[in-house]
């Protein structure tokens, strides 16, 4: 006679094998992962003005939390970053300071951030004070603020769980000097971002990430400075980086942009311009898989253009 | 059902005893428009207070322009007037007369300012840097390389100065008409900004400079509140001063 357990043993396997392949594969071993993302908003709080320009009645901060709510409304495991130069642009940061930038960010639900060369333009003191109305963080690896008051107004890195999926954010900084006034920036010491960030990454993947994030705000690519640091340069020398959101550049992509790191594994790099103008977005579908496999399929990403 | 759960539950502990993770297998991406026919009622309540007040200020109207002003390179209309304003204004100023006046194309934040009303909240788009009118008084090859730098760049707003641009490098270049001399002194005004080494500018760092505490901003308002008092609009500058060989 079979014993009981055998059965459930024989019983557990045969619905396996039979229900793997579509409701436990649907249900348990997919996941999905949308990410919304600006960069360079440079305090456009209001639509680009109707006067004939060529970005006319777009962007603002009302019509980017509608844009997000209808993504949050149908979309379970939403993901909002931006990649710096959230200051500097319209009468509002002059005369605010860029309180309205950051206290909308927060309504919008902001996950993360880093900082870019126009967020000190305020100084630091101002940046620190601006950073009170937030409750996201400034992620950033590359810069160091001790002994300033930003000290301790940003981190190295940042993990979000969101259902079921561990993301792992980390940053990178553009080189200051002779960028930023050296009285707005005193103190704030830049590493060249490679190995702080690879570090990072590093760390975030070994802590069990299925996806690692760098916020960029290097700029996408500088072919008359080759030798300049950029998104691409960062994203062929890096390791355990998936995709890198980028900024500076001001760059509208129309596709994102998949670079082989250093061990030939695939970094996608995607920028949405600049003013709040787009939303860039990407949709990540993870599949469950096991260590031998992660290799191999991390290689075969493929890239598909949304279907609006 | 119960079994069904019993199943599921048992193969996720064999999928986490294997110590899997997800894995991203493909990535659909978009990049959409963000239209204001869509707009969060919530955040228009919270901007408000901000906008009304801010309103008040920025529709006051500066001059009226003749032309639409243009950001180009090498040479546009708009960076003209910053040019020609902060040269006009450093004079006014530091009560000295002045060679010339350069600005970084950078320092030019908007692509096209429209004829017609010029208001303040335009010319905080157009400069909205708290930069400073600074003066500083360079030998010829320490300006010189300032300019060579400006045309590796493909050429910045100057006033009183002249060149052409020739594969990335400045020749012919002329500071009132005539031809630059190394070993001559010339008082240029700029902003503290470059004045600093800003915008790869290492050949100014550590030199020094004059400075009163007046924002390019009110230069470029104060130059363009003259013509508005005298009643007539703002004409843009007609005369080539940077240009590209062939």
């Amino acid at each position: 006679m079979q014993s009981r357990r055998k059965f459930l043993y024989n019983s557990a396997l045969a619905v396996a094998a039979l229900a793997l392949p579509d409701w436990v594969a649907a249900e348990v071993a997919r996941k999905r992962l949308t990410i919304l993302h600006t960069n360079d908003t440079h305090s456009r709080m209001e639509p680009f003005p109707m006067d004939g320009g060529k970005y006319q009645g777009l962007g603002g901060v009302a019509a980017r939390a509608a844009f997000i709510e209808e993504v949050r409304s149908s979309e379970q495991n939403v993901l909002l970053l931006d990649a710096g130069d959230i200051f500097q642009g319209t009468p509002y940061f002059n005369i605010y300071k860029g309180e309205p930038e950051m206290k909308a960010m927060q309504r919008m639900g902001y996950d993360a951030c880093t900082m870019g060369n126009h967020d000190f333009d305020g100084g630091l003191e101002n940046f620190a004070q601006q950073l009170t109305h937030v409750h996201f963080p400034v992620v950033i690896c590359n810069y160091d603020f001790i002994g300033t008051v930003m000290e301790h107004k940003y981190q190295p890195y940042h993990i979000v769980h969101r259902g079921g999926l561990k993301i792992g954010i980390t940053g990178v900084g553009i080189q200051l000097e002779g960028l930023v006034g050296e009285s707005l920036s005193q103190g704030v010491k830049y590493a060249d971002p490679i190995t702080p960030v690879n570090q990072q990454a590093a760390y975030l993947k070994s802590k069990g990430c299925d996806l690692v994030i760098c916020l960029s705000h290097l700029g996408y690519e500088y072919p008359k400075q080759p030798e300049k640091i950029s998104d691409v340069r960062l994203a062929a020398a890096s390791d355990n980086i998936d995709l890198i959101i980028g900024g500076h550049t001001h760059t509208f992509m129309d596709a994102p942009v998949v670079v082989n790191n250093i061990k030939g594994k695939e970094v996608v790099i995607h920028q949405a311009g600049w003013g709040g103008i787009k939303m860039g977005r990407i949709e990540y579908e993870f599949n469950f898989g096991f260590p031998k496999k992660v290799e191999k399929k991390h290689s075969n990403i493929t890239l598909k253009k949304r279907v609006e | 059902m119960r079994f069904h759960s019993f199943i599921l539950i048992a193969i996720l502990t064999v999928l986490i005893g294997c110590k899997g993770n997800y894995v991203p297998a493909s990535v659909t991406y978009s990049s959409s428009e963000v239209q204001m026919t869509k707009a969060d009622s919530g955040m228009i309540a919270f901007l408000k207070s901000y906008k009304d007040s801010l309103d008040k200020t920025m529709s006051r109207v500066v001059v009226m322009l003749e032309n639409d002003l243009e950001k180009k390179q090498p040479q546009g209309s708009l960076g003209d007037m910053m040019a020609d304003a902060m040269l006009a204004q450093a004079e006014k100023i530091y009560g000295i007369p002045l060679q010339a006046a350069v600005m970084n194309y950078g320092g030019i934040r908007l692509p096209v300012v429209k004829a017609g009303a010029f208001t303040l909240g335009k010319l905080y788009e157009v400069h909205p840097f708290d930069n400073l009118l600074v003066v500083m008084k360079l030998k010829g090859d320490v300006l010189l390389k300032l300019l060579q730098h400006t045309a590796l760049k493909g050429g910045w707003p100057v006033a009183g100065i002249s060149m052409v641009i020739r594969n990335r490098k400045a020749e012919d270049v002329r500071i009132g008409g005539a031809l630059i001399r190394e070993d001559e002194y010339y008082l240029v005004a700029l902003s503290d900004y470059l004045a600093t080494g800003g915008d790869e500018m290492g050949m100014l760092k550590g030199l020094p400079y004059q400075n009163k505490n007046y924002l390019i901003r009110d230069a470029i308002h104060d130059y363009l509140r003259d013509f508005s008092v005298k009643g007539i609009a703002y004409p843009s500058n007609k005369e080539t001063r940077v240009v590209y060989a062939e």
